[in-house]
């Protein structure tokens, strides 16, 4: 079907340029004097210095537009979507008439990319490039089969780092942020997911690549269970139009978390001690047989914890660099043990049911609202078992704290005003 | 609030009355400071981690008579383990030369008890087309750091990566390196700059080529010890 696409332009041009007294780079988007720095052949960016140099010396290929085919495109099946997914679904379709920025903000597990399948149809049967990008390598993984089966006479392309399809031509491609780096002026529609989870988030680089692989005055829709600072800025301002689902599929509320107040927790876990409100807690929960996930802030607290608590509780520590992750994961599924200890790593895309969420050392850094918000969102996520007792531990309320708690309370608000809460 | 060379976090500087005096800048983060290891005993004439006063490399190169009496020792600032790895990684090939900037520091530190006079830099040079494809060289940017005299007169015959070749290969004299034009440097003292010492081959063969200009003594100054 794409005999009809006349020409894929890729034009070499310089990696940095110069606009007046200040460096450009073409590659990243980067214009952060800052990132720049001179070697003795010229000046290069710092920016997006792991793709291989880009410099003023340098030349880079870039993709540009390529007129497409128009095909009358179409989903293989019927998607039934729910009523609130359908308003949604309204909404992207009119934010891309009208070339708007949109913002999808989503509860976990609320069916966001159903939601944006009529939008790709729209664009798609106009003769568009639509690119649905993601800072996630597995979410492409995961979306590339799905799409392929959902979509009819559409040629879609994944790329990502290891791909078969590069160069590859189509009208709809599934990426990874990153893969967005070679092309230029190129996609008429770019639906961002995730764009609050790493490595996306507070990525100056990353965020280059996405302005400039769409044509000018081109939309974004963005998709998110918990925006950035920036996004709801942006939110409250009017500045970017957004459609808030606030509930589960099950139509529960989310559990509220409760804050609980201890004393140098993180000093004492370095001398193996661990505060007497926090045993207690696990203790109870030991004895009503429920599962637990224990977020702490970094992997050596963790460590610490373990070892106080291997004794007396069936516990695991899974972290980044923990060789059989998958196994002890899967294990917590199968209720082989009670405990699972972790990091920030499993906030996002692991599902448990029936389990209770605490944090110890919640004012830490790492744990800003949007991951506290991810971790809560970690529990009560089964129809059967939606409440869950979730406690953050604490040597004092942060900020984030109270703006994580804030947002769950008010999207639960928001859920009962609508009259959507069972 | 700066940001860490390597890894891009901010450099958590907590404020005290220190900050006001002290005006020394922070290329690198605590972490990525703690993961270089720092060059402490080991071999008297190299810095090579043995238990032996001196290892069987330099008893090698002191076997070839005629260097002994002019190159002194190497010192090096740290060793080259796998943070370091990735440093030189980033530095070379990916040809980033703003990191040789977080190494500024503690270079200066070792070269302020240096007494100044009579001194010279000699970096180790690199092949034209190596130079050209990466912009910079590593070694010029190093000595560049200190602020002595540089004499840039050596030049590179062969392209091939010195990491590219066997121990064997390596310290075979040969002429790889050749100096432009004959100098006069009687009474001076010659400090070899590179970046990584290895078998110490480079060092050796490039001193060889100032025996006869009458020089004093010739050091090597390198980055990382191997």
């Amino acid at each position: 079907m794409l005999k009809e696409f006349t020409s894929l332009a890729t034009n070499s041009i310089p990696g940095v340029i110069k606009h007046g007294n200040k460096y450009y780079c073409n590659r990243c988007g980067n214009s952060k004097q800052k990132a720049f720095y001179r070697d003795s052949l010229g000046v290069y960016c710092r920016n997006c210095l792991v793709f291989g140099k880009s410099a003023t010396y340098s030349t880079i290929k870039r993709e540009e537009t390529i007129i497409s085919s128009t095909n009358r495109c179409c989903l293989t099946k019927v998607v039934h979507l729910s009523d609130m997914q359908k308003l949604a679904s309204q909404h992207c379709v009119n934010a891309y008439k009208n070339n708007k920025n949109s913002l999808i903000y989503a509860v976990c597990g609320a069916g966001k990319t159903e939601i944006v399948y009529e939008v790709i149809l729209t664009a798609l049967n106009e003769g568009k490039v639509v690119g649905f990008a993601t800072p996630r390598k597995d979410v492409v993984l995961e979306l590339y089969p799905r799409f392929k089966r959902d979509f009819y006479q559409v040629e879609i392309v994944a790329l990502y780092g290891g791909s078969q399809d590069k160069g590859k031509l189509g009208n709809l491609y599934i990426t990874t942020t990153h893969q967005l780096i070679n092309f230029y002026q190129f996609f008429d529609l770019i639906i961002l997911d995730e764009v609050d989870a790493f490595p996306y988030y507070n990525n100056k680089m990353l965020e280059g690549f996405v302005q400039k692989a769409k044509k000018r005055g081109a939309p974004i829709i963005f998709l998110t269970a918990t925006p950035t600072r920036k996004l709801q800025y942006l939110m409250k301002r009017k500045k970017l139009d957004y459609f808030i689902i606030p509930l589960r599929f099950h139509r529960y509320p989310i559990p509220v978390p409760r804050v609980s107040l201890t004393t140098s927790t993180i000093q004492k876990l370095n001398k193996g001690e661990c505060p007497k409100k926090i045993l207690a807690w696990l203790a109870s929960k030991k004895q009503c047989d429920k599962q637990v996930f224990v977020f702490v802030p970094d992997i050596k607290s963790g460590l610490n914890l373990e070892k106080i608590l291997k004794p007396h509780f069936a516990c695991e520590f899974v972290h980044a660099e923990s060789p059989d992750r998958k196994q002890k994961i899967s294990d917590f599924r199968s209720r082989k043990y009670q405990f699972i200890i972790t990091t920030t790593i499993l906030e996002r895309g692991v599902t448990v049911s029936n389990v209770d969420v605490c944090i110890i050392g919640c004012d830490a850094e790492i744990f800003d609202e949007r991951a506290i918000v991810q971790i809560v969102g970690r529990a009560g996520r089964d129809k059967n078992y939606p409440t869950a007792d979730v406690v953050l531990f604490c040597d004092y309320y942060t900020r984030e704290i109270k703006r994580a708690i804030r947002q769950i309370k008010r999207m639960n608000k928001l859920a009962k005003k609508m009259k959507l809460l069972l | 609030m700066r940001e860490c060379l390597y890894c891009h976090q901010y450099i958590d500087k907590s404020m005290s009355f220190a900050c006001l005096f002290n005006q020394e800048k922070a290329y690198l983060c605590s972490e990525c400071v703690s993961k270089l290891e720092k060059v402490q005993g080991g071999c008297r004439r190299c810095g090579k981690k043995t238990t032996d006063e001196i290892c069987s490399d330099c008893l090698y190169w002191q076997s070839l008579q005629d260097t002994n009496k002019y190159l002194v020792n190497n010192t090096s600032l740290y060793y080259y383990n796998d943070f370091a790895k990735a440093l030189i990684q980033q530095l070379k090939f990916l040809g980033d030369c703003k990191l040789l900037l977080a190494f500024k520091p503690d270079i200066q530190a070792i070269f302020k008890k240096v007494k100044h006079n009579n001194i010279i830099l000699v970096p180790v040079p690199l092949h034209e087309e190596r130079l050209a494809e990466r912009g910079f060289n590593q070694s010029y940017l190093l000595a560049k750091l200190i602020k002595l005299p540089i004499l840039d007169i050596v030049i590179r015959n062969d392209n091939t990566k010195q990491s590219k070749k066997r121990k064997q290969a390596r310290i075979v004299i040969d002429n790889q390196y050749q100096l432009k034009e004959e100098v006069d440097l009687t009474n001076k003292t010659i400090i070899i700059v590179d970046d990584i010492y290895t078998t110490g081959a480079t060092i050796h063969k490039i001193a060889r080529l100032f025996f006869n200009s009458g020089v004093k003594k010739i050091y090597s100054f390198t980055l990382f010890r191997s």
